[in-house]
């Protein structure tokens, strides 16, 4: 049984290029894949906060009120844990509460219980203060006795909070104490602009529940618990070292989702990235963006990369180097690789949506209607892979027509497909 | 590079806009970078004798460079095509396709086909002879889904490389279209890849390339 490792592999987005001018961009798509087997995820103590003002108890039509449906997908997300791993229940409204302290995973009926009962605990339900919900998160996780695990926050909310100033600060002390934050907003009223902000402070993830809809808490927590139990790599980290004249331009993540990374360029000849903890399930790519000089034809290094990384046993690993080679064609750019040629059009729709959320928030209807419109079209390029995409993007124009506003709902919705990657489509 | 939507610099090559996220042409080989033809602008109006429906891009502003041919852009590659008369109108066309500007197809300068259909110039049949009829000729292996061309006898055994839904021919009008339904190996027209989401006409001896299998466009 050999021990769980990652293996780097890494493709070109062109096969060859052809360089007219003094230098031009080029693209490399990295995967870091989880092998090996044998060890567990690492053992994880998440505070599991919970929303319990008022408004959590509307059905919005489903026949099920809202904690009523997060508590059913908050139990079996639960039962996915290992034996090994910790929950805390935490209550806040107007206020906040530890209602159950840390527990096993296996004391599976306590949890159960608790959490049939957790509004029902000394919480005044008349308000929203996840500060102190938060608060009380990171005091929980940050006792003695947890160290040595991964700690983890899951805030559910439906509403506005008081105290948003106090939430910003909190996330940047989670990420200091790596503790990572997980921040799922029912529904269509809480501030998506703070949560994103907390999700991102503390390198950590966000997700929408469509409060209409049934399932939409039970899938969001199921996906969220699978993720977290896989967890196995942590202080992952990427270093580029470029050759002469080439440089890193930037990194992003983009999959199993698309976010922007953070490069630290150390010196000419070094950039690195906290790629924070990767999951043991699936693999995890990077898009890199470099900028190559001209050079006469022939094959040529451009980097060595490598991924650096600590293992639940607390011993460092590294992927060892491994060069990016390119080849230069003067008489004509070589094939594109459609395989990172998806990966950066999925990019450009998340980053097109960062430009839609501007637009719809400054109330610019005209911008709006030509990036949307360029979304759709993207979207169709990807085929079934951005069927979501377009559909929702054909929504945003649809409802700019009708009642020349965009609604929040789609806004949220399109915010949130915009950084899934989908599955690779296999023909 | 400059970008046509928003006017901000950005380095050859880089494939949609810092600034503003539009898609941006690759600078072709051996020549200086120079400013992207007006066709490629989604917001410049289409000539006069387009069908003003159609949305405006006849081909998604693509980022991915317009397919530049290394070889000559005429069959040369391929096996000598029979003394039949070609009509000259057709090829020199298929050359215009080729090169620059892939948008500028004009349905409108196609003479119509007839009676089109596919003959293997290299598959492990090579009489076969796959008509197309009017409306979607869907190509592939037939598997759950039924398919019009059936590649699937026409692969070695170890080299399957052509998708089960791989790409479909459109026969209207008496026009002759191929979208690449995002197959795993892509499609291929004279070499120059059809990216999925592309709409490409074919002329009368095109050669299409699917997995390991080269067809060519007959009509008449």
């Amino acid at each position: 049984m050999s021990a769980p490792r990652l293996v780097l592999e890494r493709m070109m987005h062109r096969q060859s290029i052809a360089v007219p001018g003094e230098s031009m961009a080029s693209y490399a798509l990295l995967k870091v894949v989880p092998a090996g087997e044998g060890a567990a995820g690492l053992p994880i103590t998440l505070a599991l906060c919970i929303d319990i003002s008022g408004s959590m108890y509307w059905a919005d039509g489903t026949g099920k009120s809202r904690l009523d449906r997060v508590r059913e997908a908050a139990t079996a997300a639960i039962a996915k844990l290992k034996p090994t791993d910790r929950i805390a229940l935490i209550a806040f409204g107007n206020g906040a509460d530890v209602v159950l302290a840390p527990t096993s995973a296996s004391e599976a009926d306590k949890i159960k219980d608790t959490l049939a009962r957790i509004d029902t605990y000394s919480v005044d339900p008349s308000g929203t203060t996840m500060d102190e919900g938060i608060s009380e998160a990171l005091r929980t996780l940050t006792s003695a006795d947890q160290a040595g695990r991964l700690l983890q926050v899951i805030v559910l909310t439906d509403g506005e909070t008081s105290g948003e100033a106090n939430c910003r600060e909190l996330a940047r002390q989670a990420w200091e104490k790596q503790v990572r934050f997980t921040i799922m907003g029912v529904g269509t009223e809480w501030n998506s602009g703070l949560i994103k902000d907390l999700a991102k402070a503390s390198d950590g993830q966000w997700y929408y529940i469509d409060a209409e809809q049934t399932d939409e808490a039970m899938r969001v927590f199921l996906a969220e618990f699978e993720r977290l139990i896989g967890l196995c790599f942590v202080n992952v980290k990427l270093e580029v070292r470029p050759v002469k004249d080439v440089k890193v331009k930037r990194v992003r993540q983009v999959a199993p989702q698309i976010r922007e990374v953070a490069l630290t360029q150390v010196d000419d000849r070094l950039a690195n990235a906290a790629l924070g903890t990767l999951e043991r399930t699936h693999p995890t790519k990077f898009i890199l963006d470099l900028s190559l000089p001209r050079r006469p034809d022939g094959k040529y290094v451009v980097a060595q990369v490598e991924v650096k990384y600590d293992l639940p046993d607390g011993q460092t690993a590294s992927t060892g180097a491994v060069p990016l080679e390119m080849t230069y064609t003067a008489a004509g750019h070589g094939y594109v690789n459609a395989e990172v040629a998806r990966h950066i059009d999925e990019v450009q729709i998340y980053e097109l949506n960062a430009n839609l959320q501007q637009a719809i928030a400054s109330d610019q209807p005209e911008e709006v209607r030509r990036v949307a419109e360029q979304i759709a079209r993207k979207g169709q390029v990807l085929g079934p892979r951005g069927a979501k995409k377009t559909m929702l993007a054909n929504q945003v124009l649809s409802e700019l027509q009708g009642g020349g506003r965009v609604s929040k709902k789609t806004m949220l919705a399109v915010d949130d497909a915009a950084r899934s990657a989908e599955d690779a489509y296999a023909g | 590079m400059i970008c046509p939507t928003c006017g901000a610099v950005n380095e050859d090559g880089v494939l949609f806009c810092e600034k503003c996220k539009a898609d941006l042409e690759m600078p072709a080989a051996g020549s200086p970078p120079q400013a992207p033809s007006p066709m490629n602008d989604p917001l410049v109006p289409r000539p006069d004798n387009a069908p003003a429906e159609e949305p405006i891009p006849l081909e998604p502003v693509s980022d991915r460079t317009p397919p530049v041919s290394i070889e000559p852009p005429a069959n040369a590659d391929e096996p000598p095509i029979e003394l039949e008369p070609v009509d000259s109108g057709a090829v020199a066309e298929t050359a215009a396709g080729d090169t620059a500007m892939p948008a500028a197809a004009e349905p409108a300068a196609a003479a119509a086909l007839v009676n089109p259909r596919l003959e293997v110039l290299r598959g492990q049949r090579m009489d076969a002879k796959y008509p197309i009829y009017p409306g979607k000729n869907y190509i592939g292996r037939t598997d759950d889904k039924p398919v019009d061309i059936d590649l699937d006898d026409q692969e070695a055994p170890d080299r399957i490389w052509c998708s089960r839904q791989h790409a479909v021919i459109t026969f209207e009008n008496g026009a002759l279209t191929i979208e690449d339904l995002n197959s795993l190996n892509g499609t291929f027209v004279n070499r120059a890849r059809v990216h999925p989401g592309q709409v490409r006409e074919l002329r009368a001896d095109d050669v299409i390339q699917i997995g390991t299998v080269h067809m060519k466009v007959v009509t008449g």
